[in-house]
């Protein structure tokens, strides 16, 4: 039993480590601004990849030449959002820690999808707002200050990074956690005599050891000791859904603004287009929400689809369940930590 | 352990839908664009004697400079702080080879750091000089290549018109050229198998792009 978790834990491993193996260069090749840290893909998805990068720089290229010519035409605002909405739809689908880090704790903890569209949202716009802001208080107080725009992007990068691989350790530490708990039982069952070793609660444990068994039974119930050695993922979930958990998801996240934003932001604000400013990174980021709960949903569709397929209810099925949510979290861990060191190497 | 053998079998169904359900990043996309010009000076010695960049950048990531160097907020880039900024970009660009390839019959040819980059601010628009020169002596012998790209795909170069692909000097008399400009998606379908292996060759992921990048083919 243990060997094939193990066997179906390896290839999510392997596949974990494979898929952040190559976060490029955090910093940005001229030595302003900073880049967006991404990652590289290729194989049957790399001309996917190339296409949506085409459509992106395009929409990207139109909306910047929208808010040019918003210096002479106003009413070039209407473009503008609608451009920004889709550079929003196609930037998300490329690079970026967001979706990655939303899809798997959506994976690893089971979240509703209700909730997910929530959080992938309130994360969205999030990142609108910091941008704004950044730009804002870049220009109205960090010039002349010795710290650049550049350097604070950075410093809030390395911030939502280090959040990000705190939080996949916590929600991997969780995991594991709930899945040795059951495992201790095994080696200890508790009995409750009234015998000399009573303590002072009037309960004592004795430890009994069960070797030789058959783990059968119906779901994992062990029926020679007593507990269900694969516990169903289900009932190791927490009911409640997180709050502060979602919440510490969605800050880690929108910490980190995008550079598209920065640059439209602080083109805007040069040039007195403060509404047009606002609404176009806005817009960029119902986009971009719309994208991440779109790939979130398709990640959480898929692991049940695998459940499925494994057997919801059997044993393979519980496997199947525990190592893609293992998985998950050991993604965002890995996700974090490869990020940061991008970021920490510019 | 009977269904252990049963489950090998799902593996492949399974791994497959593990593939979907991990969330998969991708490549960083251009936020800078810049027009280019590019001249090749032949020396009298029958080698390359310096490649002359001008680089104009485009407005909105101009004005992202202009809040990052300006010291002293006038809104304007005073000449000291526009040496600032030519410094910045000499020492970080050195990572990315001044994004400047060069080939002879294949081989790659290094290139030695500018002594110094020339930034100016025009119309709201940054305007980058610098020339570099080639580590060892280039001949102007056989096929050579010269190309400007960034290979993190962050900045996107565009040479406007191919008279922005330039020969300067009597040694090219004799040679003929032709600016190569690859389209995307020809370059995809042709090389979806050796694209798949440089991606997994190369960590970075980076050093396909130069198939991307528009090129000026010189044969002597």
């Amino acid at each position: 039993m243990l060997s094939a978790k193990r066997a179906l834990l390896l290839p999510a491993l392997v596949l974990a480590v494979a898929a952040v193996a190559g976060v490029a260069h955090a910093q940005s090749p001229l030595g302003v601004g900073s880049a967006e840290p991404a990652f590289s893909i290729g194989g049957p998805f790399g001309p996917f990849f190339a296409w949506i990068n085409t459509h992106q720089q395009a929409f990207y290229r139109s909306l910047t030449g929208a808010l040019k010519a918003m210096r002479q035409d106003p009413s070039a605002l209407t473009g503008l959002i609608g451009l920004s909405f889709a550079y929003g739809v196609f930037h998300a689908a490329g690079p970026g820690h967001g979706k990655a880090v939303i899809s798997s704790y959506m994976i690893a903890n089971e979240v509703e999808l209700k909730r997910g569209v929530v959080i992938s949202l309130l994360s969205a716009l999030l990142q609108g707002v910091v941008a704004v802001a950044l730009v804002g208080v870049a220009y109205v107080a960090l010039r002349g200050s010795g710290i650049t725009m550049t350097q604070a992007t950075q410093a809030m990068e390395i911030a939502s990074f280090a959040m990000v691989a705190l939080f996949g350790a916590w929600l991997l530490w969780r995991k594991l956690r709930t899945l040795r708990l059951p495992s201790i039982a095994i080696s200890a069952p508790l009995t409750v005599t009234s015998g000399a070793g009573r303590g002072p609660t009037g309960l004592s444990f004795q430890a009994v050891e069960v070797t030789d068994h058959d783990p059968s039974g119906d779901n994992g119930y062990c029926e020679a000791c007593g507990v269900s050695h694969m516990p169903d993922p289900a009932m190791l979930r927490a009911n409640e859904f997180n709050l502060r958990e979602a919440w510490s998801a969605i800050v880690a996240v929108g910490l980190r603004p995008c550079s598209g934003a920065i640059l439209v932001m602080s083109f805007a604000l040069l040039n007195g287009l403060y509404l047009g400013g606002v609404l176009s990174v806005l817009a960029m980021s119902l986009g971009t929400a719309i994208t991440v709960t779109l790939l979130a949903t398709l990640a959480v569709t898929a692991k049940d689809v695998a459940i499925r397929i494994a057997g919801e209810r059997s044993h393979t099925g519980r496997v199947v369940g525990h190592a893609i949510e293992i998985g998950g979290a050991l993604f965002v861990l890995l996700v974090g930590l490869s990020l940061l060191g991008a970021a920490l190497q510019a | 352990m009977g269904n252990s053998l049963h489950m090998r079998h799902r593996s492949s169904i399974l791994a497959a839908l593990g593939v979907l359900s991990l969330p998969l990043p991708a490549l960083a996309h251009p936020h800078i664009f810049a027009e280019a010009r590019l001249e090749i000076v032949a020396g009298d010695d029958g080698n390359i004697a310096e490649l002359q960049n001008v680089w104009r950048f485009d407005e909105v990531f101009s004005s992202s400079v202009l809040l990052d160097f300006d010291k002293n907020t006038n809104l304007k880039l005073d000449p000291s702080e526009l040496a600032g900024l030519g410094e910045t970009m000499r020492k970080s660009l050195a990572d990315f080879h001044y994004f400047t390839t060069i080939t002879l019959n294949g081989a790659s040819m290094p290139i030695n750091k500018p002594d110094v980059i020339h930034v100016s601010l025009k119309d709201n628009q940054l305007l980058v000089l610098f020339s570099v020169k080639p580590q060892q002596p280039v001949p102007l012998r056989g096929r050579l290549t010269f190309g400007i790209y960034d290979p993190s795909l962050y900045t996107s170069i565009d040479f406007p018109t191919d008279g922005d692909l330039v020969l300067k000097g009597a040694g090219f008399a004799k040679c003929q050229h032709k600016v190569v400009r690859p389209d995307p998606d020809e370059v995809i379908s042709q090389n979806s198998a050796t694209l798949t292996d440089a991606f997994f060759n190369d960590p970075t992921g980076t050093d396909m792009t130069k198939l991307f990048a528009t090129r000026l083919e010189v044969t002597c």
